[in-house]
């Protein structure tokens, strides 16, 4: 559905660019776009969107380049992009008529939307009373009105109450049961992982990972976080692979150690410890995300 | 497009409405400033040739000569001179001079020294003022002496005004084209403009927001043409602006002379008024297009387009006529749009001027806005992909 190969951008003053950057994002994907503050995520989907125009290389969606206008893109932006003195309805009116709906078309797209938003109650209200909930949600219906085949949301649950981030996860995964390819940045990186089907990280305006959300946790080794009665002994301690977390819980990571984890119970029986509590499984993610990127960083 | 447009046009006109301080800012600021500036500078407006100025005169001779002078300088149509009997107090409230024909009158007019009349003037009287009051006054002696001449010939005063005076050798000529405004002549157009130009606050920090807010972007991406998403924005304004022209004019018609000012005539070239309310909108149009591309935020913005306003004002005969501007900055007045606007304007309400006389007016102003418009869009396109 997207294709990018061989992308070059760069900002004068702050001396950032992509050099050579590819991705594919196959149709009917979730992709999650992560990475830290200032790591290109805002600049590679607004090249996406045809907002900025690349030094080299291609971006393609469907098969053809992309450029301002495509029917067939949305972009749901960070901001609330929307007219705080008029009412819900009357955004939603409006924008569509720039995307060229007729009146009647207009009006039935609208009630479409509004009601699949739930933002039916407060339709007629200004947006500048809206709640940040209700305000992601408008910013949001207004994307859809024009049902395109890839929609990119930045940052679209930034401020959100549970509620409508649960109603507007469960709209993006109607959409994308209809077909709609999704591509999500998101700070929030427990979401990305549970809602998005593959990652991409990206680092200085490097993609330094790119796979299935199983691919990258897989490749990282198992461990077991344990809390115990006492302080761990010190011939432990000062193995390679241990390492304190934060509630006095200690890590353990069982690849370095070379040993599997009754190996380790044994040796914490045999010190008197008690185990008070116990967790055995692959990195999270965002342990995973903070060691790509700061060894991307040099950190 | 033409659909993109209209709802442009109504989204921004629904926007405008909704928002009262800009509502204030166009319509009620410029409105209290034309009624307090009509009213307050009715009095320095005002034709010298028939106002009078209003001071003391007292009598201390008994010589028949200063009565005679003292007759001649009633008549002054220059001067309104109530008689005292005592030492007045003088202030630019209530009478601001006093002429005094001493004691010594008779003894001073027959070179026998002395001092035949003292003019007393308030501290604060103008300097200009008191030129005209003892240029009045001695014209008043003039008459007299002149008189006394006469009539020790055996002539009488009309034979010393035409004969020896030669009355009617001097004449004023005032070309119609350099007219004075009055009061209400020169505020409520130069009011009006002022708050046609005061439009770049509210263009530039909408901009600014639609920017930021990524709301230009969303249109961007929608596909309508950034030519659309300006023209609906400047269209509204452009209507705001006539809205101003009739408002203010109507003001100056209507409401000022049951406040007690003149009325202000529209009994003018119609046609002429509203070639000079679109200039002077195209000139306030661009230059608001200017400020919403330079400016990178809200508060860039609001200080820019009201300095701007504010300085073009002053430069350019909005708060200070430029014809009591020494000759330098009347000059200097002429890099305002302004200033170019308001003698369009006074073309047609004071010279009775039409839609031909304000043609030079009006094209710079058109000038001035195209080339604002092209160097804003220079901007945008330049910051594109900088940002």
């Amino acid at each position: 559905m997207l294709s990018i190969r061989g992308l070059r951008f760069g900002y004068s003053r702050q001396g950032r660019q992509f050099d050579g950057l590819d991705l594919e994002l196959p149709r009917g994907d979730i992709l999650g776009l992560v990475g830290p503050n200032g790591a290109g995520k805002t600049t590679l989907v607004s090249l996406i969107g045809g907002l900025l125009t690349p030094a080299a290389g291609s971006i393609a969606i469907a098969g053809t380049p992309a450029r301002l206008g495509r029917r067939d893109l949305a972009l749901v932006p960070q901001e609330y992009a929307f007219y705080s003195r008029l009412s819900g309805r009357e955004n939603l009116s409006y924008f569509a008529a720039a995307a060229g709906f007729t009146r009647a078309e207009a009006r039935q797209r609208v009630d479409q939307v509004i009601a699949e938003s739930g933002l039916a109650e407060v339709a007629d209200k200004r947006a500048a009373s809206y709640s940040g909930g209700l305000k992601r949600r408008l910013n949001f219906a207004i994307a859809i009105l024009r049902r395109p085949d890839l929609l990119i949301l930045d940052e679209p649950t930034a401020n959100v109450d549970p509620h409508s981030r649960a109603l507007l996860l469960n709209q993006l995964r109607r959409l994308n049961d209809e077909g709609v390819t999704i591509l999500y940045t998101s700070h929030l990186l427990g979401e990305v992982e549970s809602f998005c089907r593959s990652l991409a990280v990206m680092s200085q305006g490097r993609l330094v990972w790119r796979g299935t959300m199983s691919d990258l946790l897989a490749g990282q080794s198992q461990r077991l976080t344990v809390q115990l009665s006492g302080p761990l002994p010190q011939a432990l301690r000062d193995r390679p692979g241990v390492w304190p977390e934060e509630g006095g819980r200690w890590c353990l990571d069982l690849e370095m150690l070379q040993q599997t984890p009754m190996d380790i119970l044994r040796e914490l029986e045999t010190a008197g410890l008690q185990i008070q509590q116990i967790s055995y499984g692959q990195r999270r993610l965002e342990e995973v995300f903070l060691a790509l990127t700061q060894m991307e960083a040099g950190l | 497009m033409i659909r993109a447009l209209w709802a442009s046009i109504c989204k921004e006109g629904l926007l405008l409405v909704r928002d009262w301080h800009a509502l204030l800012v166009l319509f009620a600021m410029p409105t209290l400033f034309v009624l307090i500036m009509s009213l307050a500078l009715q009095g320095r407006f005002a034709d010298h040739q028939q106002a009078q100025l209003p001071g003391w005169i007292s009598n201390d001779s008994p010589a028949p000569g200063a009565a005679a002078l003292m007759e001649e300088l009633s008549e002054s149509p220059a001067l309104a001179l109530a008689q005292t009997q005592s030492t007045p107090e003088l202030s630019l409230q209530k009478r601001f001079f006093w002429v005094h024909i001493t004691e010594e009158f008779e003894q001073a007019f027959n070179g026998e020294g002395g001092v035949g009349v003292l003019i007393h003037f308030a501290p604060e009287l103008p300097l200009r003022d008191q030129i005209l009051v003892r240029a009045a006054v001695q014209e008043a002696f003039a008459y007299f002496s002149t008189t006394l001449i006469a009539e020790e010939m055996g002539y009488d005063r009309d034979y010393a005004r035409t004969e020896l005076l030669k009355e009617g050798l001097i004449s004023v000529v005032v070309p119609e084209t350099r007219q004075r405004p009055n009061s209400v002549q020169q505020n409520v157009p130069a009011w009006l403009i002022f708050a046609m130009f005061v439009v770049a606050i509210p263009i530039s920090t909408t901009v600014i927001q639609e920017r930021q807010q990524r709301t230009m972007m969303r249109l961007q991406m929608l596909g309508v043409p950034l030519a659309i998403v300006h023209l609906g924005k400047l269209v509204p304004y452009f209507l705001i602006n006539q809205l101003q022209l009739m408002a203010m004019l109507a003001i100056g018609r209507w409401v000022l002379p049951l406040l007690g000012a003149q009325a202000l005539s529209l009994d003018v070239s119609l046609a002429g008024l509203a070639w000079m309310g679109c200039s002077t909108s195209v000139a306030a149009l661009g230059l608001a297009s200017l400020i919403a591309s330079a400016a990178r935020s809200l508060e860039q913005a609001t200080v820019i387009s009201g300095a701007m306003s504010i300085l073009f004002a002053a430069l350019g005969g909005i708060m200070i006529p430029r014809f009591v501007m020494p000759p330098l900055m009347q000059d200097l007045a002429l890099l305002s749009p302004m200033a170019w606007a308001l003698e369009g304007f006074l073309t047609v309400l004071v010279r009775g001027g039409g839609f031909a006389d304000v043609m030079a007016d009006s094209a710079v102003l058109w000038i001035c806005g195209i080339l604002a418009g092209i160097v804003s869009i220079g901007i945008s396109r330049g910051r594109k992909n900088h940002e």
